[in-house]
């Protein structure tokens, strides 16, 4: 049989999230009301380079191998503005190769809060903004003004949804939370509650974790994946579930999983069996909205993500220390806004970047375990202590009016140290 | 060691202190030598910590593989509610101790300067006594502090109950300690505590503000943030009270009581 019909193929949207926090610098009490600069471009500068050189340079550089041999390829990024001024500043390489892989015409990118942010928890108004911001960034960087939208870590409920499609987007990603499908496969395409047009993506978790964790453990039962164990597995699903989502951290490449334990031979693996199989086609997720309708909607009341074992928002808004930090930025947002200072008011969007909320968290166990992996803070109590030292100073300044005269939002050029990469 | 020569039994050394952590640099050396003699006459040590076991591996140069750590753990109790509580008009921060110098006095007069400076109508406990409290009162004075820093003496077990009653802060800057059960009392009674890093309790409480035993502004620093988020007092002390509770003398003797098993069973 030479030809296909719809029916046979699988589609699947693979999509990498790209992501580096602005962080802090030590901020003791007394620093308040000091005017110190808030960020450690510093150690900003050692991090973005060494994922550079591990991560970001070597796997765009395999993909960009693998798209010449195959033009079918589809692969989806969605890097945060934070991300992308760093690599801007400290390494300028990586923006280079994303425009190499912008321009074969097989990458697509999403759009997202240009902080990274929870600012869709903070005010509609913010959230537009910071959308856009990104959007333009984005376009300014690729010549591509990204039309779907992915939420900070998946973040997704009924009323975020309806805040993106104010903007006028047509599809989002989410989780693919158990409670939410209740029951149903997330391989098909949604669409939100309301009916008004907003597709839904449902990322396959366990599949997408078993790369983005499990590869590397060797107690799990299905070490060591290959490539031709993961595709049976997919090989296995009923037919007429005809959409998989794959999405993890970009970072997972060479960064939170070692070359030398294969991570990229597996991802070299995987994509040429995707691109040199009958049944499976690679889609971006705007060609997959015109393949494809909604089979149902989907309500989720409560916000969803995909971070933790609870997969809602507790890995930011868990305890009574997240929860202060964030109502502390959420009651500043009148006040900077009514400064008009450009850097005062960068400064606080900074401090919106979910990570620092993430660094507060008390979690125990496996989760506790991946806050601290991540976390450039000893404890949770380091964590929130610098962060709301910080936001003291931010609100003594909006509150006296003492403006940015030294305060240093935005990257100032660094001295270039040649050990660093 | 005699009583292994006779016997030819095994023989197993539990040191819960050191003369480096008493002495600092300016050690006894009889003690360290008494001290030497028997860790090497035994077949294992059970240290009460790394930081110990580093010290016996590195100063004492015992074979780091018969160096096994066994943390303290601490009893449940409940802190009784006191109707009479003394009132100092204003949050209390508190050290309790001896006041020796491995128990770094100094760190907590230098940070409660600072922090005065900040919240003027803090008051600073200290509790306990020891060979340094003279000159930690003359210090205190010298600083013009001496309305701001009491200190008690030697307070028996419903004294320091009360200090737990009134006390916003728990301070334990020690130098050098090998455990360091008090901040489980504190953790115990619901007050939050900063430690030292350079403390064996240190390996084994996560619910605690850590800080270096010398860097007496992260340590003021640490003070202000409790004094001045609710949030952090209140995560701390709710997280570390349940903490504790798992810090049990059960869980050390069930390690001891492999250790034991081991040398018997090998012989």
């Amino acid at each position: 049989m030479n030809s296909r019909t719809v029916t046979d193929i699988r589609y699947l949207n693979i999509y990498f999230q790209v992501h580096q926090p602005r962080r802090l610098g030590q901020f003791s009490f007394f620093d308040i009301g000091t005017h110190r600069d808030y960020f450690d471009d510093g150690m900003n500068q050692i991090i973005m380079r060494r994922v550079a050189r591990d991560c970001y340079l070597p796997a765009n550089e395999l993909l960009l191998k693998l798209i010449s041999q195959y033009p079918n390829i589809r692969i989806t990024f969605s890097i945060s503005g934070v991300a992308l001024k760093q690599m801007e500043h400290f390494a300028p390489a990586v923006i280079e190769s994303f425009r190499k892989l912008a321009a074969t015409g097989s990458v697509s990118f999403l759009a997202e809060t240009y902080y990274h942010s929870l600012a869709c928890l903070m005010s509609p108004e913010e959230f537009a903004v910071q959308v856009k911001m990104h959007q333009e960034k984005v376009y300014q960087l690729f010549g591509i003004y990204p039309t779907v939208f992915r939420n900070t870590e998946l973040i997704y409920s009924d009323d975020i949804g309806r805040q993106v499609r104010d903007l006028e987007f047509d599809c989002i990603f989410a989780d693919g939370v158990d409670s939410v499908l209740a029951g149903r496969s997330p391989h098909h395409l949604y669409e939100h509650v309301d009916r008004n047009g907003l597709m839904i993506f449902f990322r396959n978790y366990r599949l997408s974790d078993d790369i983005a964790f499990r590869f590397m453990q060797k107690d799990w039962k299905s070490w060591p994946l290959t490539p031709r164990k993961y595709v049976q597995w997919l090989d296995t699903m009923p037919r007429n579930e005809n959409l998989v989502t794959l999405s993890m951290d970009y970072e997972t490449f060479g960064e939170h999983q070692k070359r030398q334990d294969g991570i990229f031979k597996f991802m070299e693996g995987f994509i040429s069996l995707l691109a040199t199989s009958r049944k499976y086609e690679m889609v971006t997720p705007a060609e997959a909205i015109n393949l494809m309708s909604p089979v149902d909607i989907v309500t989720s009341r409560k916000p969803i993500s995909w971070a933790d074992q609870e997969h809602d928002l507790s890995a930011w808004l868990g305890n009574d220390m997240q929860r202060d930090a964030f109502e502390t930025l959420k009651k500043l947002e009148a006040g900077v806004q009514k400064t008009n200072d450009h850097n005062l008011i960068a400064a606080w969007r900074y401090l919106q970047t979910s990570d620092h909320l993430y660094y507060m968290s008390t979690k125990a166990g496996d989760d506790g375990n991946v806050h601290n992996y991540f976390s450039p803070y000893a404890s949770p109590y380091e964590a929130f202590m610098n962060f709301m030292n910080v936001m003291s100073d931010l609100s003594l300044r909006v509150d006296t009016g003492d403006l940015s005269r030294t305060i240093k939002a935005h990257h100032g050029k660094l001295k270039l140290k040649g050990a660093v990469l | 060691m005699e009583a292994k020569r006779v016997s030819g039994k095994t023989l197993v050394v539990h040191v819960h202190a050191t003369e480096f952590d008493r002495g600092g640099d300016h050690i006894n050396s009889e003690i360290f030598d008494i001290e030497r003699k028997g860790m090497d006459a035994a077949d294992r040590v059970i240290a009460v910590s790394r930081l110990t076991r580093d010290i016996i591996v590195s100063r004492y140069q015992i074979e780091e593989s018969k160096v096994e750590v066994v943390h303290n753990g601490v009893m449940v109790k409940q802190v009784r509610a006191k109707d009479m509580l003394p009132s100092v008009g204003g949050p209390v921060v508190t050290f309790l101790g001896r006041i020796t110098h491995q128990k770094g006095p100094v760190y907590f007069i230098d940070a409660a300067q600072k922090v005065l400076q900040k919240f003027p109508q803090v008051h600073f406990v200290m509790a306990g006594s020891g060979d340094l409290l003279p000159a930690m009162i003359e210090h205190a004075a010298e600083l013009k502090l001496s309305s701001h820093i009491h200190f008690t003496g030697f307070l028996n077990s419903a004294k320091v109950d009360q200090v737990w009653a009134i006390s916003n802060v728990y301070v334990m800057p020690s130098v050098s300690e090998p455990f360091g059960l008090t901040p489980l009392e504190a953790m115990m009674a619901g007050v939050p505590v900063i430690i030292s890093k350079q403390s064996g309790v240190s390996e084994v409480v996560n619910h605690a503000i850590k800080v270096d035993f010398w860097d007496t502004e992260a340590l003021a620093s640490a003070i202000c943030d409790l004094l001045t988020y609710n949030s952090l007092k209140n995560t701390i002390k709710k997280e570390s009270g349940e903490e504790c509770k798992r810090i049990t003398w059960d869980r050390a003797a069930k390690k001891i009581n492999t250790i034991y098993h081991e040398l018997t069973n090998s012989d």
